[in-house]
């Protein structure tokens, strides 16, 4: 008898022979299915070798495959090991070998992935079970671009503990519970154990999916079962019990960013998400995790809370699946640059500076995708890159010399095919539908998609990536270079000027331009480099600002200014930063929505010194005190422990006095305090009168001359400036 | 990535850097001289470091004398403007 249903989860079964596989059948509910399974690593090294080893193990055969995307084909014995043995075996065959006779490969891809390869299926999927639980098919492709979630029964629920002291702890009773599914919201509370009771009697009727838990990983989900064992109560969260094991948080760095990531809490046959433990989930919602999961092809637990790297790993392990190509226990491509070379080749994007100042009838024109969109059109992998079979005719990387291969699709390049397309396809839709609601669900997956493919550039270069290659990385940025340039060139040549560029954007005006010669512009860059330009918008006016060390150098990425149709831009500025207090950004907000309704420069200075007002009347409130004290609060991540800043700064302080109260903070927590006259305070301990209106004046003056001093500086003669500076400062 | 060395707008900060006691040994007006003349190199970042195998001091001479041509050049514009009218009047 075969069975069908939504792949809703999948996780190794308790006995470790297998995975347990949970479909959702519509409104008949769900059904778990054992399926034995082992996954496979793979040995290569001399042929006698693996012989020997051949007899030591009992399932595995002899297979043909590439060590490396662009390799010949070799020998490699293929063997079949039980789950929990996999790390143990591979590391007592590298060691057989003396670590270097046997490599060992694909022993660290994630297992439940490798399953899903394996059987060329995917979370979410319409599946397939064949007779007794052997074999599995899809019948629904990750092309897929309107696929039904409905099915999918979400549930959110909030924990709320009776907190006696400062900060919740596993000790404090439960005080109510919050639980909300199809628009329906209970509120459960009285005694601990009918609360419990009733969660648990609502989890039985409502029967959900997914289950939204705020601060699950971290506290909830392990706070609630604490709670009913406590009071011998038999809560079941999951389908079935599994243990999860607790650990310290992992703390990471992703693009300029300290992230702090909990160990993730599941559940079997439902998927548990925390929200705020998601980057996916807070940047896109349920819909993004969901479009990851199925284009990556990782279970829901993890889609929500891998980092954006891991799911373009996961795309790139998938193709190499498919492919027939080993995954390498570590990276292997080691390249030794000398100092003199790597000066010349190992560069960013470029970046032209503007003359800090205002601008009018300007428009930005940028590059869509541009890494993605390079690493697609020049085949940019690891092993393309100066190929030997395109020697002659491959295709040249600019500058920095070499080619990409003409003749053989690179595995990087292909693993990001799908999103992109994908991703485009979404957009399209977007643009196309007049359904409010289709659009929202179109854009949170598109998004998603976006921040997959944000990754694909930065793992060619990262040392931890099993396909990356610091040339292949070089390669994508000389080329990014070379279209910026050919870009200035084309619109020079049609008679604009160019304002400012960094690496994949253009700021350009031209006297009495308007928009049709500006899409034309962006259509002749698009001819010229190969790559898709859009016109990003036309701006009224636009604000390029100075350092504040030096006023005559200017800050890439720090501009403000308004659209042709009213829309605000800003970049860089106070409102901007997450860790700017909500009254600092309002002002700055009410600023700039008054300066965007001047038409003309004189208007514009008129304005300016209009906005004065405005920052006078917020500074008369705080003095009075006439501020919600949620205003003031300050929230910043944390780069490092509490004890290891050095500085005495504000955020450091903040830190470990909410340590020193036993909450557990650490690099990449979220802190947030009040400043106080007497230092910061952590926020839950503030009392609503007792802030520093001096620190938050300043704050208030600060992001008011941001805004004011650079306008009124194009509009008005220096020695005013100077009258206006004083008056404002 | 992209860390390994430092770019072309760090290796001008250090150039300048190297100039401190030339800098400090010169009078208040003639340190305000030498802090318009070194801010003009800035001017031409995106050049230089499309030329990273250059000493950057010499990248920075040439800027410098880039900008020198440019504010030249925009005075002899002015000038000939200048001389164009009176000539029309005389």
């Amino acid at each position: 008898m075969t069975v069908r249903g939504r792949l809703l989860d999948l996780n190794v079964s308790p006995d470790g022979e297998g995975v347990e596989l949970w479909l959702r059948h519509g409104e008949r509910g769900v059904s778990r299915h054992a399926f034995r399974w082992r996954p496979t690593i793979y040995v290569t090294g001399p042929p006698e070798a693996l012989g020997g080893l051949a007899r030591r193990f009992e399932d595995c055969e002899v297979v043909e495959v590439r060590e490396e995307p662009g390799g010949r084909p070799v020998e490699a014995l293929a063997i079949r090991v039980g789950i929990r043995e996999r790390r143990r075996v591979a590391a007592e065959i590298e060691e057989l070998g003396g670590y270097r006779a046997l490599r060992v490969h694909n022993a660290d891809v994630p297992v439940l992935q490798q399953f899903l390869y394996e059987h060329d299926v995917f979370p979410t999927a319409l599946v397939e079970l064949g007779e007794s639980a052997r074999r599995l098919r899809a019948l629904d492709s990750r092309e897929e671009l309107d696929y039904d979630v409905g099915w999918m029964r979400v549930a959110e629920v909030e924990v709320v503990p009776e907190v006696r002291r400062r900060l919740p702890s596993p000790d404090d009773p439960l005080r109510e519970v919050r639980a909300r599914f199809c628009g329906e919201e209970v509120v459960l509370e009285g005694d601990e154990a009918s609360v419990l009771e009733g969660l648990k009697e609502l989890l039985v009727s409502w029967d959900p999916d997914v289950l939204l838990v705020r601060d699950g990983d971290p506290f909830a989900m392990r706070y609630l079962l604490h709670r009913s064992s406590e009071l011998g109560i038999d809560l079941e969260l999951g389908r079935a019990p599994f243990r999860n094991a607790s650990g310290p948080p992992a703390v990471y760095w992703s693009y300029g960013r300290v992230y702090r990531r909990h160990r993730p809490f599941r559940l079997r046959g439902r998927v548990h998400i925390d929200p705020e433990n998601s980057f996916a989930f807070s940047h896109t919602g349920l819909h993004g995790v969901i479009e990851v999961a199925r284009t990556c092809v990782v279970p829901l637990h993890d889609a929500a809370r891998y980092t954006i790297g891991q799911c373009m790993t996961s795309l790139q392990f998938e193709v190499a699946h498919r492919r027939r190509v080993l995954v390498p226990s570590r990276p292997r491509r080691t390249l030794y640059f000398r100092l003199r070379d790597l000066l010349v080749m190992d560069r960013g994007g470029l970046t032209l500076d503007h003359r800090p100042g205002v601008y009018w009838n300007v428009a930005e024109i940028d590059f869509q995708s541009m890494y993605p969109m390079i690493i697609t059109r020049f085949n940019v992998s690891a092993e393309t890159v100066n190929c030997a079979c395109c020697a002659v005719d491959g295709i040249p990387i600019p500058e920095i010399g070499g080619h990409t291969c003409r003749r053989v699709r690179g595995l990087v390049p292909e693993a990001i095919e799908l999103p992109l397309r994908k991703r485009l396809a979404y957009k399209r839709l977007i643009s196309e539908l007049n359904d409010d609601q289709r659009a929202g669900i179109y854009r949170a997956r598109a998004d998603a998609l976006k921040w997959v493919l944000v990754s694909s550039f930065g793992y060619l270069g990262f040392r931890k990536a099993k396909f990356g290659s610091r040339l292949a990385h070089m390669a994508v940025c000389a080329h990014a270079r070379a279209a910026l340039l050919r870009a200035v060139r084309v619109a020079e040549e049609m008679g604009f000027e160019v304002i400012h560029g960094i690496v994949d954007s253009l700021w350009v005006r031209k006297e009495g331009a308007g928009e049709d010669e500006y899409r034309e512009l962006a259509a002749e860059v698009e001819r010229a480099t190969g790559l898709p330009v859009s016109l990003e918008g036309i701006y009224r006016w636009i604000a390029f600002l100075p350092s504040r060390r030096d006023g005559a150098r200017p800050v890439n990425g720090r501009y403000f200014g308004v659209t042709t149709d009213g829309r605000l831009k800003f970049r860089g500025i106070e409102a901007r930063r997450r860790d700017v207090p909500e009254l600092v950004r309002r002002m700055q907000l009410e600023i700039l929505s008054r300066l965007s309704e001047a038409r003309s420069p004189e208007e514009l200075g008129r304005t300016a010194l209009e906005c004065v007002e405005v920052l006078r009347r917020y500074v008369a409130a705080l003095l009075l005190g006439r501020v919600d004290p949620e205003l003031l609060v300050i929230t910043r991540t944390l780069s490092r422990d509490p004890e290891e800043y050095r500085v005495r700064c504000a955020t450091a302080l903040a830190a470990r006095s909410l340590a020193a109260m036993g909450a557990e903070v650490g690099a990449g927590s979220s802190v947030s305090y009040v400043l106080t006259p007497s230092g910061p305070l952590p926020y839950p301990c503030f009392s609503p009168s007792g802030f520093s209106a001096e620190a938050y004046v300043r704050l208030l003056v600060r992001a008011a001359s941001t805004l004011l001093l650079m306008v009124l500086d194009s509009a008005l003669t220096p020695k005013f400036k100077y009258d206006i500076e004083s008056l404002i400062l | 990535m992209g860390r390994n060395v430092p770019t072309y707008r760090q290796r001008l900060e250090e150039e300048l850097a190297r100039w401190s006691r030339f800098r400090a040994a010169l009078l208040r007006s003639e340190r305000e001289d030498f802090e318009a003349l070194t801010s003009q190199a800035f001017r031409y970042v995106h050049a230089g470091s499309m030329y990273p195998e250059r000493d950057a001091f010499e990248v920075m001479l040439v800027s410098l004398l880039l900008a020198h041509e440019s504010r030249l050049r925009r005075i002899e514009r002015a000038l000939e403007g200048l001389i164009g009218r009176d000539d029309g009047q005389g």
